[in-house]
């Protein structure tokens, strides 16, 4: 007998039990003779649950998000409401401004700049912080701490520390003979700065996840490995990182996504400037909307920031997921 | 040869209480050495130590006739199964198998031929490619077994590898693991709580109490000759049957609580010490019915009938202990009846009451039983 007569042969043979299967199930079902009523718990039960959530999300989710994308396609008064209707001018006028342009190539970067540096930083403080010594928990809640901190008081932190003349890098830095830099007064520099400001305040809670996954790998695979011979930065390439990878992947997704969506220290440091060099999209946004009133071309930016966060992270999913090893 | 050899090794977490206190043993190449004992007794940490993952606090560890308490565990030359099996679960079994091997940087063809080999061994040829997380408890405990056996060392420690694995696969197991082991010609130390793993597999047991060694033996010694109360009641399954009794020198018996008399000979007598003594019964010594002048007979009801179609156990109060019977067959019993059960009083065996040293156990003649055998098969 061939292949293909075998197959057929095994195809009869599952059609003929599923026959069966549904003939007995035909025979011997017992149908409920509920009203429609009481056969419909389940459902009004869960939406009784949901509606708090659906609620909420509806109010302050939905609808803005449906505003947004409606708003992108006006002119708007200076109240924000919607008066004429242009299509898609605005996306069409945004995609040939210099300015939205310049925009765009800062938050690239800006994220290029945070998003690995983050969780390096993050992974390393994480391993070290893993090991069993005395007094590690002090350790452990230092490099935690920036987790339990505001936007607004790092940003000031930093505010001091990068002073021209009085903050204590550039003190330093003259320690050693080099010349002060204008940290955020520097367009070359202003990005870098705020770029070390968002990386310090991402750590606390990167390193506590990974930390976090970290204690979730199971010993043995070490000793196991030392049994074997494999020294540290072996163990750390073939164990650590592949065992890490989901977490590491969490991490990475969500920083990228906070990474886009940075503000707060933009507004306090340098409001964008200097010269616009840190003129971030949400910050572009936040210009645009309530200082010149420009709903319409806001709304079309928030509206492009949302699509390019959903393709990249939609991207991440696809091509990122299948190097993750989940358990 | 000795192949591996502790010298009073103890260990201590907290520098208060001994974890381990004072193991002097020597293991002979190509033994088969088991550790066994009640779960918290520093098995698995004199087996750590071994593999030098634990420090040794104190005493002496050779390997080869050279002092290896500050080798690298690398460098020990041995392998190690752990009881959750360890396997990479990212890598599948091929990867899982060879991971040893690509550390040490072993030439890619030698690699390849001593995968297929203890693939071919240990039956796992079919699943190369797959992730352990497909493969059932027992092929994972393959795995594991494979990644010692590619390992060639002439060491092997395992740590409680069965206890993850259902009753039936356990037996199995226990079987083809003494069988590589023997195969193999690897000296083995093997750490278990399972009694009936020590017994069925070990050249020689350790049983281990609280960090401390109760007895090194043969497992017939170990069964025959507990050395205290302890291994008496811990080897044996059923256990020992055990109970407080007073000794009465002026009419040479002993009483038990329930005014149970057993009359003892001159010889017992004499071996006991103390006023008060433990008596010990193996279950299997039980027998049905008042027996001879030479049985010491008692009147039970019984408390519990387990009809197991080859074997019935029987409970049944001592005073405040549970005794139990193991006998042959199937025994239709009426719960609710006294019952009368009888032993030889030969086989008695005598603890000191304090101390819980053995102070007597019945004659074990194994050389006369071997030389019946050998001259039936001249």
């Amino acid at each position: 007998m061939n292949l293909v007569e075998v197959k057929a042969q095994g195809q009869q043979e599952a059609t003929l039990e599923a026959e069966r299967v549904r003939e007995i199930i035909a025979e011997k079902q017992v149908i409920s003779h509920q009203n429609v009523w009481r056969k419909t718990t389940n459902i009004r039960l869960a939406i009784l649950y949901l509606l708090p959530s659906i609620i909420l999300f509806s109010v302050f989710l939905f609808y803005p998000m449906f505003k947004t994308v409606y708003l992108s396609f006006f002119l708007t008064d200076a109240r924000g409401a919607a008066a004429v209707f242009v299509g898609l001018e605005n996306y069409l006028y945004l995609l040939q401004s210099a300015r939205f342009q310049k925009s765009m190539v800062s938050t690239s970067l800006f994220v290029l700049y945070t998003v690995p540096t983050s969780v390096i930083i993050g992974l390393f403080l994480a391993l070290i912080a893993n090991e069993k010594l005395r007094g590690i928990g002090f350790f452990r809640t230092i490099f935690s701490s920036t987790m339990g901190m505001s936007v607004a008081a790092s940003a000031v932190i930093w505010l001091f520390l990068f002073h021209p003349t009085v903050g204590i890098i550039n003190n330093f830095l003259g320690l050693f003979g080099i010349p002060a830099v204008g940290w955020l007064l520097d367009p070359t520099w202003a990005l870098i700065s705020i770029a070390i400001t968002t990386i310090w305040m991402n750590l606390g809670f990167s390193f506590l996840i990974i930390l976090g996954g970290l204690q979730n790998i199971d010993t043995h695979l070490y000793e196991s490995a030392n049994i074997d011979g494999a020294g540290y930065f072996y163990q750390l390439r073939r164990i650590t990182v592949p065992m890490l990878s989901p977490t590491l992947f969490f991490i990475i997704t969500i920083t990228f996504i906070n990474s886009f969506q940075s503000f707060g220290q933009v507004d306090i440091l340098t409001r964008g400037g200097p010269a616009e060099s840190t003129n971030l999209i949400v910050y572009s946004i936040y210009q645009d909307a309530f200082i010149n009133y420009q709903f319409g071309t806001a709304s079309a930016q928030a509206v492009i920031l949302f699509l390019i966060v959903f393709v990249l992270t939609f991207l991440q999913f696809k091509f990122g997921e299948r190097k993750v090893h989940y358990q | 040869m000795n192949h591996i050899e502790l010298q009073h090794l103890s260990k201590s977490y907290d520098q208060s209480s001994f974890a381990v206190e004072d193991v002097t043993v020597s293991i002979e190449q190509g033994e088969f050495f088991i550790l066994v004992g009640p779960s918290g007794c520093g098995k698995s940490t004199m087996l750590r130590m071994i593999a030098g993952l634990e420090k040794i606090s104190a005493g002496k560890l050779y390997i080869d006739h050279q002092l290896a308490n500050h080798l690298l565990p690398s460098q020990r030359n041995l392998s190690m199964v752990f009881q959750n099996y360890a396997l990479y679960p990212h890598l599948n079994v091929e990867e899982n198998i060879l991971f040893g091997l690509k550390v040490r940087k072993i030439k890619k063809t030698v690699q390849r031929q001593r995968c297929e080999e203890a693939a071919a061994l240990l039956g796992l040829t079919d699943y190369l490619k797959r992730k352990p997380r497909e493969l059932s408890g027992g092929q994972r405990q393959r795995v594991a077994l494979a990644r010692a056996v590619v390992s060639e060392a002439p060491i092997c420690l395992m740590d409680e590898p069965l206890s993850n694995l259902d009753a039936k696969l356990r037996g199995q197991m226990r079987t083809e693991i003494r069988q590589l082991q023997r195969k193999l010609g690897i000296t083995m130390i093997y750490v278990t709580h399972d009694q009936v793993e020590a017994m069925t597999m070990g050249d020689r047991i350790m049983v281990m109490k609280d960090g401390k060694v109760q007895q090194v033996g043969t497992p017939l010694e170990i069964y025959n000759k507990p050395k205290n109360l302890f291994v008496a009641t811990f080897i044996g399954a059923p256990p020992m049957n055990i109970a407080k009794a007073e000794v009465d020198r002026l009419n040479k018996q002993l009483i038990l609580k329930n005014e149970i008399v057993i009359t003892l000979t001159e010889e017992q007598l004499f071996s006991l010490k103390s006023d008060i003594v433990y008596i010990g019964v193996r279950p299997e010594q039980m027998a049905y019915g008042k027996g001879s002048n030479r049985d010491a007979h008692l009147n039970v009801s019984l408390s519990n009938i387990e009809v197991l179609g080859n074997e019935t156990l029987l409970a049944f109060n001592v005073g405040d202990d549970i005794w139990k019977a193991k006998w042959l067959g199937q025994w239709p019993l009426d719960i609710n009846k006294r019952t009368e059960i009888s032993f030889p009083k030969e086989q008695l065996y005598l603890f000191d009451g304090k101390t819980e040293e053995t102070l007597f156990s019945p004659v074990w003649n194994e050389n006369v039983l071997k030389e019946v055998l050998a001259g039936e098969s001249r």
